[in-house]
């Protein structure tokens, strides 16, 4: 049974929400009513978003138990796993306590610590870690693109042409064609591209979201 | 040529940092000219009428504020300019203190009150599950704004608005990836025929040529297409955001050193390929 | 939902990019008695709508969204062959599948990090458990895990949400099940480490860089941090086998891993490894129903093409040309 009803609740849900993508909402100028699995529908998006969250609270417990673990092993990770849990149950603990009025760390007119810690660590962590990929690319590009057949050298070309004609200088060294090679490649060779991937990928999409909505698919729950 | 081949990494890293503090202390940008996608993104807002309701969904962070926050600053001048009103949003936790700041900053230029010209109803969570449930049914997925937990029937905009989506005259996503403007054009655009406009980061830009124009009407790539629209805000507005477009005019200038130099080295690690295979 | 939302949009793009999408006529003059006008009329009294598109609260309409009809077909349709091949599979007619270098490298990488004595890494992507490729990543999962547990080798799994995270467990507890070594499982090697994408990148990266695993198998759905993990990963030697749908993440795996999964292939995964009827079944429900989008576009494309420069061309218009009427 440990097995069946998670895939009677899979195959039942999945069939309720097919079919309220399928019908009517409410026309009152028609005079229609809203279809009932409409209102299932809603039900459902509500329990899902309440899963979402409750859910954190498993990572949470898997996180800290993990972490524990290290920390009492005094291993190369001990510092990191404390710096970690300390942010977490202090940024959580700064959080509920300025929204509850228990404290406040801001003076008068001043930002509150939950905000001044999203401004001036989240942030600038953010960031940093999004522009590593400047450093990356460029790593990337010197030991990874090679012209080794005609697929990779049309990919080479390509990928220049489109780094030229997104920024300025480019169109200054060409006289303004790479910004007309741009728009022809993005419009028209990787629209095709696209949409023919879209399409194949979708496809696949169908195919594994029919099995497990009718319960074919079954491997991603275990025995 | 082994040695060229194996050298250490960080060299490239270094050299990158060089040119982009560099060019960053030192370059200037000049005026881009303005693509088709970015003139139909800027004609789809001037031709709305007056007092007109958009949906404005803040979904990105702050890896992605370099890209989206500009062409965040410069639509909601420019719908505040039209005297527009405007919905906030976000499908991204960590957005909406930029709707704060940047809200906080420019409605009192024009005089925008909030919950008569614009409302901020926060975040949802669920992803693209959150706005299947914002398409459905706005007053449920948000029964209360995010500023001061007012009822949603008691803001007078969200009154006009009503339940769904027949309130809302545009949507507008500042998309950084998922969930994004293709879940918007799934969930909603496709379900309750609103149009779409999109400003999206460098890496999610391709996928939209493959909806442009039917189900995304216009859209602003990356810093490219946010400094293209800053400059027709400029204008339009008499220079409310030039300093926002001066530096993402600088950006480019910074951009275009960044691309040349990872041009350099494709050609330098080809160079090196070749005469190595010769070689062998 | 995605279901639906998928095959709509499939649709959507084969049908506009061909052109075939065209608005229904404007009601004819009340004395126009030509087939097509009655032919309309009679569809409009099916659906429950007036002769101007109006809904009568009669009919189909009544609860029906008439406008999702042909997805709804599609989908039929595409059971439907999905039931047929699935019966000629059973019945033991051969379906070939193409080989896919990625899929072959993932048990070579496993076998290279076994001879090293050290972890193979499997990172499911960042995206939620309703994701399909989330679901397909721990199918996937599953299969890395009995090869593991064959071989002895640890199998470190870090993700980022928690409703995977138990998924994840399941799915590794039954590959060491499948293998019959259910004492290789080792709970607390499936790790999650944020729900913040670059917070979990940074945890990735800290793995790879201190734990070094010999193989890092990356499957499911990426984003941004796609190139980060890729050459964090190559930085400390791994051999890296990546795998996604998303179809902008995919030039950095090609240019930064060994070996990559592309698009559809990587939903071909668990037919290829496990060679069951029923799943290369929907491989070749796919591959047709592809057939069938290329003849829509190619039908498209041509009378769209012949149609330029007449006005008020209709869906009705349209195959009344191609009856030659």
């Amino acid at each position: 049974m440990k097995r069946e009803i998670p895939i009677l609740l899979t195959v039942l849900s999945g069939l309720l929400v097919t079919l309220a993508f399928f019908t009517r909402g409410e026309n009152v100028a028609a005079g229609i009513e809203t279809h009932w699995s409409k209102a299932v529908n809603a039900e459902l998006l509500q329990w899902a978003l309440i899963f979402f969250s409750v859910a954190f609270i498993l990572g949470i417990a898997n996180l800290v138990r993990i972490s524990l673990k290290q920390i009492q092993g005094g291993g190369a990770d001990a510092f990191y796993k404390t710096v970690m849990l300390i942010a977490l149950f202090g940024y959580l603990g700064v959080g509920l306590g300025e929204y509850h009025g228990w404290w406040s760390f801001a003076g008068e007119g001043e930002q509150p610590m939950k905000l001044w810690i999203y401004d001036k660590l989240f942030i600038p962590l953010q960031a940093t870690m999004f522009s590593l990929l400047a450093f990356y690319i460029a790593s990337a590009a010197f030991r990874a693109f090679r012209a080794r057949s005609l697929e990779s050298t049309l990919l080479l070309v390509a990928g220049a042409i489109v780094m030229l004609g997104q920024v300025p200088v480019g169109d200054q060294i060409t006289d303004g064609y790479a910004s007309r090679w741009l728009a022809f490649l993005m419009v028209y060779v990787n629209g095709a591209g696209q949409k023919a991937i879209i399409i194949g990928a979708t496809l696949g999409v169908l195919a594994t979201g029919l099995r497990i909505v009718l319960g074919i698919e079954r491997s991603y729950l275990s025995e | 040529m082994a040695s060229l081949r194996d050298f250490d990494r960080r060299w490239i890293f270094l050299i990158m940092a060089v040119i982009v503090v560099g060019l960053n202390v030192t370059g200037g940008g000049g005026r881009l000219p303005v693509s088709e996608y970015v003139h139909n993104y800027y004609d789809t807002i001037e031709a709305l009428p007056e007092g007109s309701i958009v949906m404005l969904s803040a979904d990105f962070d702050p890896a992605s504020a370099a890209e989206l926050l500009p062409a965040y600053t410069a639509t909601i001048h420019h719908l505040f300019t039209k005297k527009l009103n405007i919905v906030n949003v976000a499908t991204w936790p960590a957005a909406p203190p930029y709707t704060v700041s940047e809200f906080g900053r420019i409605a009192p230029q024009y005089g925008a009150e909030y919950g008569e010209s614009w409302v901020a109803l926060g975040f949802l969570p669920g992803d693209d599950v959150a706005m299947g449930n914002i398409g459905q049914s706005l007053a449920s997925a948000y029964p209360k704004d995010d500023v001061d937990e007012t009822p949603y029937g008691d803001l007078p905009l969200l009154e006009r608005v009503g339940d769904n989506m027949d309130g809302i005259d545009l949507l507008i996503t500042m998309s950084a990836g998922y969930p994004g403007i293709l879940e918007w054009i799934a969930q909603v655009g496709g379900r309750y025929e609103v149009p779409i406009l999109a400003a999206t980061t460098a890496v999610q830009t391709p996928d939209l040529f493959a909806f442009y124009p039917s189900q995304c009407a216009g859209f602003l790539g990356a810093a490219t297409g946010a400094t293209q629209y800053l400059q027709l805000v400029d204008e339009a507005t008499g220079g409310a955001v030039e300093k926002e477009r001066l530096v993402n005019q600088k950006r480019m200038a910074v951009q275009s050193g960044a691309h040349l130099f990872i041009i350099l080295l494709i050609i330098v690690g080809n160079l090196i390929y070749f005469i190595g295979r010769r070689g062998a | 939902m995605t279901l639906c939302s998928t095959l709509a949009l499939v649709l959507h793009l084969a049908l506009a990019t061909g052109g075939v999408i065209a608005p229904k006529p404007a009601p004819q003059a009340a004395d126009d008695t030509s087939g097509a006008q009655a032919a309309w009329d009679q569809l409009d009294a099916i659906k429950g709508e007036g002769a101007d598109g109006e809904l009568t609260g009669e009919g189909l309409s009544a609860w029906v969204d008439t406008e999702k009809v042909p997805t709804l077909m599609a989908i039929v349709v595409f059971g439907l062959l999905m039931f047929v091949y699935q019966r000629k599979a059973k019945a033991g007619q051969e379906i070939s599948i193409r080989r896919i270098a990625g899929l072959d490298a993932m048990d070579e990488a496993i076998g290279r990090a076994t001879e090293m004595g050290r972890p193979v890494l499997y990172v499911p992507g960042i995206d939620e458990i309703k994701e399909i490729q989330t679901i397909y990543s721990m199918m996937i999962l599953r299969h890395v895990a009995r090869k593991t547990a064959e071989f002895g080798t640890d199998l470190i799994v870090p993700v980022k949400d928690s409703i995977v995270l138990t998924f994840a467990e399941e799915a590794v507890k039954a590959g060491c099940m499948d293998a019959g070594r259910p004492d290789a499982f080792v709970k607390d090697n499936v790790r999650y480490l944020s729900n913040e994408q670059f917070a979990y990148c940074a945890g990735v990266a800290g793995i790879m860089a201190r734990e070094k695993p010999a193989a890092n198998i990356m499957l499911g759905m990426f984003f941004a941090e796609s190139l980060i993990l890729a050459e964090s990963g190559f930085m400390t030697g791994a051999i890296q086998v990546a795998g996604t749908a998303k179809q902008h993440q995919l030039p950095f795996f090609v240019a930064a891993c060994d070996y990559t999964i592309i698009g559809e292939e990587y939903f071909a995964v668990t037919a290829y490894l496990t060679r069951e009827p029923n799943l290369l079944a929907t491989i070749r429900t796919g591959d047709f129903t592809k057939w069938i989008g290329i003849t829509l576009l190619i039908m498209g494309v041509v009378l769209a093409t012949k149609a330029v420069g007449a006005e008020g061309i209709t869906w009705a218009d349209v195959f009344l040309r191609l009856a030659g009427k």
